[in-house]
């Protein structure tokens, strides 16, 4: 920092007495001989001046009242509150409309599962698939059955298809096999 | 129109016989509603002096001086008495002048018109005063009006409470919460800025002083 911003960093104090008395002494000397910081103490001083005797301006006549007013005015919305059914019913409305939302989704889900749908009273323990025909001997060219849907049908019933089904099975190869002797035979 | 900084000063300074500014501010928080109303009384001009000066909207700075109140209202049972209710009070109106020109900032509004301070409707000029003073005067009050306004707020701060509303360093500090050799700093900076803008308005002051 120069000279010459340091002493105009003195100006203020100068001017209301801050200097201790060896920096007021140099401020001095300064001053003398440098009509520049000279010209800027003595404005600083006229501004100071200048300032304080700004006009001053007062409040409008019904300030007072206008005051009174607005007190009153917030004071009594505060003695009618809100009550909480208003405050929060837009929370409370989010809620009922969720738990909509959750059993609608929940009713359209049961829907698609056919196993709850059914009566107690039925018979139906459980459900057995159409069964795939695992025979090895089946030709290549014949279309498997893949049957995905599933049969509902009793437990003896199920039994019942599945004993019938094995006794085809097993005439088919008996069958077979009995023409395979004859072929030999040939 | 009042018009000296010692008026101001001894509107500040209590007597014995008047309660002190912190006896009426305990009185009010016990409820008793008459000690706001002198304090409203004591404090509604110097504060829209000081708003004023700040925002440079006389209408505007009413209206602010209106919202200080009502903040002490609310709030008086914030108020402690480790500080002095001056502090206090002005510490509300200098945020609230504040945050209009950061809302003036963010609008972009200028109104040079209204940076005219004498257009305030039910003021009555003074019938003694002579018309060509009262003009030259007028003029005068306009540019350091305008040349308070641009002052970076920080330094505008600082100068109306020191020259304009006579407050002392240690009082402006605990106002804005700023360290004392900062405040010093800061008024000596806006007192030099403020002197090179209205150097042809103090070469005359000094001409007509000698």
């Amino acid at each position: 920092m120069g000279d010459w911003d340091r002493f105009k960093n003195y100006i203020s104090d100068y001017l209301e007495g801050n200097l201790d008395n060896s920096t007021r002494k140099e401020f001095e000397l300064e001053i003398d001989k440098n009509s520049n910081l000279q010209k800027l103490t003595r404005g600083v001083e006229n501004l100071s001046k200048i300032l304080g005797d700004l006009p001053e301006y007062e409040c409008s006549d019904d300030f007072n009242v206008k005051l009174r007013d607005r007190l009153h005015r917030e004071s009594s919305e505060v003695k009618s509150p809100v009550t909480p059914l208003k405050r929060y019913s837009f929370a409370f409305s989010f809620v009922i409309l969720a738990v909509i939302v959750v059993f609608t989704f929940n009713t359209l889900t049961e829907q698609d599962d056919p196993v709850k749908i059914l009566p107690e009273s039925s018979k139906i323990q459980s459900v057995q698939p159409n069964p795939v025909f695992q025979n090895k001997m089946q030709p290549a060219n014949q279309v498997r059955i893949d049957n995905r849907q599933v049969d509902i049908k009793t437990i003896d019933e199920n039994m019942a298809v599945t004993d019938s089904l094995k006794n085809e099975a097993i005439k088919k190869e008996k069958q077979s096999n009995i023409k395979y002797v004859d072929d030999i035979k040939k | 129109m009042t018009n000296s900084k010692d008026a101001n000063l001894q509107k500040r300074i209590n007597t014995g016989t008047l309660p002190t500014d912190e006896e009426l501010i305990a009185r009010f928080q016990d409820g008793d509603t008459y000690a706001f109303d002198q304090l409203v009384r004591r404090y509604k001009d110097p504060l829209l002096n000081f708003i004023f000066r700040f925002i440079g909207d006389l209408n505007e700075s009413e209206d602010l001086v209106q919202d200080t109140f009502y903040r002490v209202y609310k709030n008086k049972h914030y108020y402690k008495e480790v500080a002095k209710f001056s502090t206090w009070i002005y510490t509300i109106a200098g945020n609230l002048a504040k945050t209009e020109l950061r809302k003036r900032k963010r609008r972009r509004i200028f109104s040079i018109h209204k940076d005219m301070p004498n257009e305030k409707e039910f003021e009555l000029p003074d019938p003694k005063r002579d018309p060509e003073q009262e003009v030259n005067s007028t003029i005068t009050e306009n540019h350091i009006h305008k040349a308070i306004g641009k002052l970076p707020p920080k330094f505008r701060q600082v100068i109306i409470l020191r020259d304009v509303q006579g407050f002392s360093y240690e009082e402006i500090s605990s106002t804005i919460k700023v360290p004392l050799g900062t405040v010093k700093s800061r008024v000596n900076r806006a007192r030099l800025r403020l002197q090179d803008d209205l150097s042809f308005l103090l070469d005359d002051y000094q001409n007509i002083a000698m």
